[in-house]
């Protein structure tokens, strides 16, 4: 990933290609661009999928409550930097905002041994106060009724609900035996929990700041771990998943894209960011997973087929969800249809993805 | 240290890890567990019936060689009541293609199988390697592999067989969905991880009984059973896109072994997914073990080790996605309603008669195609006509050394993945 010395190395004095003037000019994709241009840019970019995505209320429409779901990794900082932007700048010029955020922050410090984020927190809610924000640590998810544990805790456990929240979701997290599984884990539990605390909040949409480049990650990561099936529910807009709508208003940039933007904002969007919070799941730098390696290859593709890498995401859009999820039970874990024969030997309903975190079925 | 007893008859010394599962295993153990799990996916997929002739798609390599002698074991194991034949495509790459031509004639003796091979030279009048000295090393997997399907076809209809197995593995087919999406191939994501491919391009129906079975599991078998087999890879560049998939796999499969087969899985899954204006089989129900349209794939590599294109093919598509961005911005739409043909360009006179809309036969060769001249004649019509002047202009050895090290260099350049 480039770093901020590698940015300013990218940036060199030319002729913008959008405004003609002599400036300090950006290598973004086919063009030049000068810092002013390339930040209309990336506000373009965003804003469109914003109404293409009808996540901006229109005029004399009730305004749209949105969950931002923050990780404090670039990404979702930006994203909260750039819609704040946007409302600032719709509330100066008299305009209807069409929408409010909620920002929420999972605590994963607990579990995942990195770095308390307590700092963070409080830089980001003094930067953006218009806005609020909610901490909840992941073990929250049994609040919540999300029972990941379901599974996991059936090998002699007992299900003694006064354990500890946390000692109850470390048990589980511990039952699964690679790094692999256990991102996994994490990352589904996180996505219910921020949905159901989305649904308490009154929130209709959740949006993520995942790029184009962590949603190619993703779709391969998804392919990999059998969950090809269900990519449309994980990787593409608007589909409703656990009783929200979710979307990547950031998926049309891409990751070194984004990284010039937090770096000439002033001051650096770093200054909000947790280091370990990036790329995508904090948990899984311990051991080597596919999520990790799947960063690393496109953190390599990148930079050399930046095209390529869009082209997996447009590509896997249009993907259709609805053609054979009708009227499929649904998986215990993940909540995703089922969409081929169910694994029943254990008694199980697991769809393929989760069967094979949870390593029930062994030999498939 | 205490001896490990194989997890499944608990009786002999565990010698080997299933690459698969890590279950450890006694040799006699995993022989009968991989031959069993073929079996199952052939009965399960109803993949023959009783007095089938079927030829299997040989090449000597490691997976047509463990494919060849699984069937014949199963065949009488099981009495499936197949007539098997062995056959090969001479495609006339010297060092190459012409040892593991041997392999497969002993192997032809070994397992008491017929044997027949078509060669390009024969169909074609030109080999690999003259095609090799024609148009270099860039972008001669696309011919090969048009050949390739062809001869196989050819093949099997002069054995008057309608039914070919080749050793397609699951690594290959991992290795085929990640290529697909990187390259952002949805028809031939829908079809590409299907076991059986019957198409209106073919009237031969072809199928991949080890599509579940992992590439170092057919090691471990071909080695344990003291197969005879080739394996020396082609020797003409693999193209990157296969590259970087493999690598991509072979990655993978290190972090966790199962995901080889979570890959095939999420590839049936999305080929379900795929619209069927992409070319997927859509909501008709069943349809997805029969494929139309698979004439597309005529284009494809060879399974086994590299595809179509070359070494740049990933820097043209990034080029060429980059060209699409721009000129999407001067782009106006126009809506279009009239139905368009398609048909071959160049000076060519037309049969008599109109030209069929659907499957017809090629004008030259006679081959089934949707065109009036199929894939494979087209690309020997550019070959041909190339041919005279190069045998005036260029002396062999120039031919041989001059294109080929220049090429090197740019793949070199182009590369780097």
């Amino acid at each position: 990933m480039p770093k901020a010395a590698q940015i300013s190395e990218q940036a060199s004095t030319g002729k913008c290609a959008r405004c003609h003037n002599e400036r300090l000019t950006f290598a973004i994709r086919a063009e030049k661009l000068c810092k002013e241009c390339f930040v209309k840019y990336v506000h373009t970019k965003v804003i469109k999928r914003l109404e293409s995505n009808k996540i901006r209320g229109g005029f004399n429409e009730p305004v749209r409550h949105i969950l931002l779901a923050l990780s404090l990794g670039i990404s979702s900082v930006s994203l909260l930097h750039l819609l704040d932007t946007q409302l600032k700048e719709r509330s100066q010029q008299g305009r209807h905002p069409g929408f409010v955020i909620h920002l929420l922050f999972i605590d994963e410090s607990c579990i995942s041994g990195l770095t308390s984020s307590q700092k963070q927190i409080q830089t980001v809610k003094s930067a953006f106060s218009a806005h609020e924000l909610d901490v909840i640590p992941l073990q929250d998810c049994f609040r919540y009724g999300i029972q990941i544990d379901q599974y996991s805790r059936r090998e002699g456990q007992s299900e003694d609900r006064a354990t500890d929240a946390l000692q109850r979701l470390e048990t589980c997290l511990n039952s699964v035996s690679s790094a692999t599984s256990k991102a996994d884990l994490i990352h589904i539990t996180r996505g219910r929990l921020i949905a159901a605390f989305a649904k308490q909040k009154g929130c209709t949409h959740v949006v993520y700041g995942d790029t184009t480049t962590r949603l190619a990650e993703r779709t391969l990561e998804e392919t990999a771990k059998g969950r090809g099936g269900h990519l449309p529910w994980l990787v593409a807009d608007n589909v409703a998943l656990y009783g929200v709508e979710r979307s990547y208003p950031l998926r049309d940039l891409l990751r070194k894209e984004l990284l010039i933007y937090a770096s000439i904002m002033e001051p650096p969007l770093t200054l909000f960011t947790l280091d370990d919070a990036e790329p995508g799941h904090a948990a899984s730098s311990k051991g080597n997973s596919i999520d990790l390696m799947m960063g690393q290859y496109f953190a390599s593709v990148e930079e050399s087929y930046p095209s390529i890498v869009a082209n997996v995401v447009k590509t896997t859009a249009k993907l259709n969800p609805f053609i054979s999820a009708q009227d499929a039970p649904t998986c215990d874990l993940c909540l995703l249809p089922i969409t081929s024969k169910a694994l029943d030997e254990n008694g199980s309903n697991l769809c393929h993805g989760c069967s094979q975190t949870l390593n029930l079925d062994r030999r498939s | 240290m205490p001896l490990t007893l194989c997890a499944l008859c608990k009786n002999s010394k565990a010698l080997i890890i299933r690459p698969k599962d890590h279950q450890k295993l006694c040799k006699q153990c995993f022989i009968n567990i991989f031959e069993a799990e073929i079996h199952d996916t052939i009965t399960s997929n109803k993949l023959f019936q009783q007095g089938e002739r079927v030829a299997i798609g040989a090449s000597g390599g490691k997976d047509s060689t463990v494919l060849a002698s699984v069937l014949k074991t199963l065949n009488e194991r099981h009495k499936y009541g197949l007539d098997l034949v062995l056959l090969s495509i001479d495609e006339g790459i010297k060092g190459y293609r012409d040892d593991s031509l041997e392999t497969v004639k002993r192997n032809s003796v070994q397992y008491g199988l017929p044997l027949e091979i078509v060669g390009y030279g024969e169909l074609y009048g030109w080999t690999m390697d003259q095609v090799v000295d024609q148009i270099g090393k860039k972008g001669n997997c696309t011919y090969c592999g048009v050949f390739r399907r062809q001869a196989l076809d050819r093949g099997a209809a002069r054995l008057n067989i309608k039914h070919v197995v080749t050793g397609h593995n699951a690594d290959d087919l991992a290795e085929t969905v990640m290529m697909n999406l990187l390259r952002g191939d949805l028809p031939r994501l829908a079809r590409s991880t299907s076991i059986v491919t019957a198409s209106s391009a073919s009237e031969i129906k072809r199928s991949k009984p080890l599509k579940y079975a992992y590439e170092k599991e057919i090691v471990l078998y071909a080695h344990h059973q003291k197969l005879d087999y080739f394996t020396t890879e082609c020797i003409y560049s693999p193209e990157a896109f296969r590259g970087s998939a493999r690598t991509l796999i072979k990655n993978l499969e290190r972090v966790r072994p199962s995901s080889i087969l979570d890959v095939v899985k999420s590839g049936e899954d999305m080929a379900k997914l795929v619209p069927v204006e992409s070319g997927g089989p859509g909501q008709r129900p069943g349809d997805d073990l029969i494929v139309i349209g698979a004439e597309a794939d005529e284009a494809g590599g060879c399974g086994s080790a590299d595809g179509r294109g070359s070494g740049g093919e990933m820097f043209i598509m990034e080029a060429q996605l980059l060209e699409n961005e721009k000129a999407f911005a001067r782009e106006v739409d126009i809506t279009h309603s009239t139905r368009t043909f398609s048909r071959p360009q160049g000076p060519r006179k037309l049969p008599k008669k109109l030209p069929q809309q659907q499957m017809g036969k090629c004008q030259r060769c006679g081959y089934l195609s949707s065109q009036v001249i199929c894939k494979a004649c087209n690309l020997l019509e550019g070959l041909n006509k190339n041919r005279p002047k190069t045998s005036i202009r260029v002396g062999m050895e120039e031919a041989e050394n001059g294109p080929t090290l220049t090429r090197r260099m740019e793949s070199l350049a182009t590369d780097v993945t």
